[in-house]
C-alpha cells in the first residue's frame, strides 16, 4: 500500500528543503564576498 | 573404480550451476565492456562494473558469499561503512572550480531547479509499486551524480544498487545524447543565441572561503549531507589552499583511482541474474530516464522562469547543466549554443549550474535520509 501522506511529505519537504538550502547558501556566498571585496578595497587603499 | 568421483568433480564445477540467467549476464556484462572500450562510454565506471557483473555470475566461485573477496570490499566499502561516495566526492571536490558560482551564486537555484526530476520520479517510482525507500534512491538517478546514487542507495534500498548504480552512469555517459533535444524542444533559437557577460574575476579569498562556508551552511542545516558535502568541500579545500598539493594531486588521482577500481567492482559484483533479471530493473532503467530528462527540463524552465525579471538575461542553455555531470553537462550547453551562434561562448558561465547541481544533489540526498531514515 503507498504511503500517500509520507511520501507528498518527502516531496514537499525534500524539493522546498534543496531550494531553501541553496538559497541560504546564495545569500551567504554574496555577502561573504561583499565583506571580502570591501576589506581588499580597504587594504589597496591603505597601501595605496 | 568409484565413477562417483567423476560425478562430484563434475557438479562442484561452475559449469553444472550454470544457468540462463547467468548467460544472459555475461552478455550485458560483455555489452558494458564493448561500449567503454570500444566507444569510451565512462570506461572508469564500466570496465569494473562490466567485468565484476562477469565474475559473480561465474557459478560457486564465492566472490559475493560471506567473507568471499568481493563480498569484503563490498561490506566494508559500501554496505557497513558506506565509505567510497564520500571519498569520491572527496577527488571530485579536489578536481572542481567553483569559482562560476562564486562570481554567479544565482547560478546555485539552476542546481536546485535540476532535483526535479529526482522529485517528480519518486512519485512515479511509488506508482509502479516501489516502496518509499525504494522510489527514493531510484529518484535520485535524476541528479546524475554516480556517488551520491550510490551513497543514498546503499542506506535506502542496499538491494537495488546494482541497477541504479548502472542506470545513473549510463545516463551520465548518455547526456550528450539526451540532453540536446530536450534543450531545443524547451528553447527558442533567440533565447539560445543570448550572450552572457563575462564573469567578474573572482578573488583568492573568496575561492578558499567558499568550500568553508559552503560546509557549514549545508551541513548546519542538513547534517545528514556531511559526510558527502564535508568531503567535497575539503577535496576542495586541499585545491585552493594552494599550500597541500601533495594532498590535492593524491586526492584527485591516486586515492579516486583506487577506490573507483573497487566502486566498480562492487557495484558489478551486487549483480548476480537472481537479483538482475526482474521486471524492477527495467523498471529503474526507465525511470532514470524520465528522471535524468525531467531534471534537465527543470534547470532550463527556471532559468527561463529567471529571464523574466532578469535584467541581464542568461542564456536559458545553461539551465540543464544543473544535472551534475561534471563537466559533460556544461560542454553539452555550450555545444547547442554554438550551433545558433558559433561565437556565443558559455561554457564557464555553464559550470556555475553545472557544480551547483553537485551540491543541490547531495543535499537532496541528506534530506532524504533525513527524512526517511531518522
Amino acid at each position: 500500500m503507498i504511503e500517500w501522506g509520507r511520501a507528498l511529505q518527502v516531496f514537499v519537504v525534500g524539493f522546498s528543503g534543496v531550494f531553501i538550502c541553496l538559497i541560504l547558501l546564495q545569500i551567504g556566498i554574496i555577502v561573504f564576498s561583499k565583506i571580502v571585496q570591501r576589506v581588499e578595497r580597504i587594504n589597496n587603499k591603505g597601501e595605496g | 573404480m568409484d565413477l562417483h568421483v567423476f560425478a562430484k568433480v563434475f557438479s562442484g564445477m561452475g559449469f553444472a550451476n550454470l544457468t540462463t540467467g547467468n548467460i544472459v549476464m555475461w552478455v550485458i556484462a560483455l555489452t558494458f565492456i564493448t561500449l567503454a572500450i570500444k566507444k569510451e562510454y565512462e570506461p572508469l565506471l564500466l570496465v569494473p562494473i562490466g567485468f565484476g557483473m562477469l565474475i559473480v555470475n561465474l557459478p560457486l566461485t564465492g566472490l559475493m558469499d560471506k567473507d568471499g573477496l568481493f563480498w569484503v570490499f563490498y561490506h566494508f566499502s559500501i554496505d557497513k561503512w558506506d565509505l567510497i561516495p564520500p571519498i569520491i566526492f572527496m577527488g571530485i571536490g579536489a578536481m572542481t572550480d567553483f569559482s562560476p558560482v562564486i562570481a554567479n551564486p544565482k547560478t546555485l537555484l539552476l542546481g536546485a531547479a535540476a532535483q526535479f526530476g529526482v522529485y517528480i520520479t519518486f512519485f512515479g517510482a511509488l506508482f509502479l509499486g516501489f516502496t518509499v525507500n525504494e522510489a527514493a534512491s531510484i529518484g535520485v538517478i535524476g541528479g546524475a551524480d554516480g556517488p551520491t546514487t550510490i551513497f543514498l542507495t546503499s542506506q535506502l534500498a542496499p538491494h537495488l544498487l546494482g541497477a541504479n548504480s548502472v542506470a545513473a552512469y549510463s545516463y551520465m555517459a548518455m547526456v550528450p545524447i539526451i540532453q540536446p533535444p530536450i534543450m531545443k524542444l524547451l528553447t527558442t533559437r533567440e533565447e539560445r543565441k543570448i550572450r552572457m557577460k563575462q564573469m567578474r574575476k573572482v578573488s583568492k579569498l573568496e575561492i578558499i572561503g567558499f568550500p568553508i562556508l559552503g560546509t557549514i551552511i549545508i551541513c548546519l542545516l542538513v547534517p545528514d549531507a556531511a559526510p558527502l558535502m564535508g568531503m567535497l568541500m575539503i577535496g576542495n579545500l586541499f585545491k585552493e589552499s594552494g599550500v597541500v598539493e601533495r594532498l590535492s594531486n593524491t586526492a584527485q588521482n591516486e586515492l579516486i583511482n583506487i577506490v573507483t577500481i573497487f566502486l566498480g567492482l562492487c557495484v558489478g559484483a551486487t549483480m548476480p541474474a537472481e537479483i538482475f533479471l526482474k521486471p524492477q530493473s527495467l523498471y529503474i532503467f526507465v525511470l532514470g530516464l524520465i528522471a535524468f530528462s525531467l531534471s534537465t527540463a527543470g534547470g532550463l524552465m527556471l532559468a527561463k522562469f529567471m529571464n523574466l525579471f532578469l535584467k541581464d538575461k542568461i542564456n536559458p542553455l545553461i539551465g540543464s547543466a544543473g544535472v551534475s555531470a561534471v563537466p559533460m553537462a556544461a560542454r553539452v550547453s555550450q555545444m547547442v549554443a554554438r550551433q545558433e551562434d558559433k561565437q556565443n561562448f558559455i561554457l564557464m558561465q555553464a559550470m556555475g549550474p553545472n557544480v551547483a547541481g553537485t551540491i543541490g544533489t547531495a543535499t537532496a540526498a541528506g534530506l532524504f535520509i533525513s527524512l526517511l531514515l531518522r
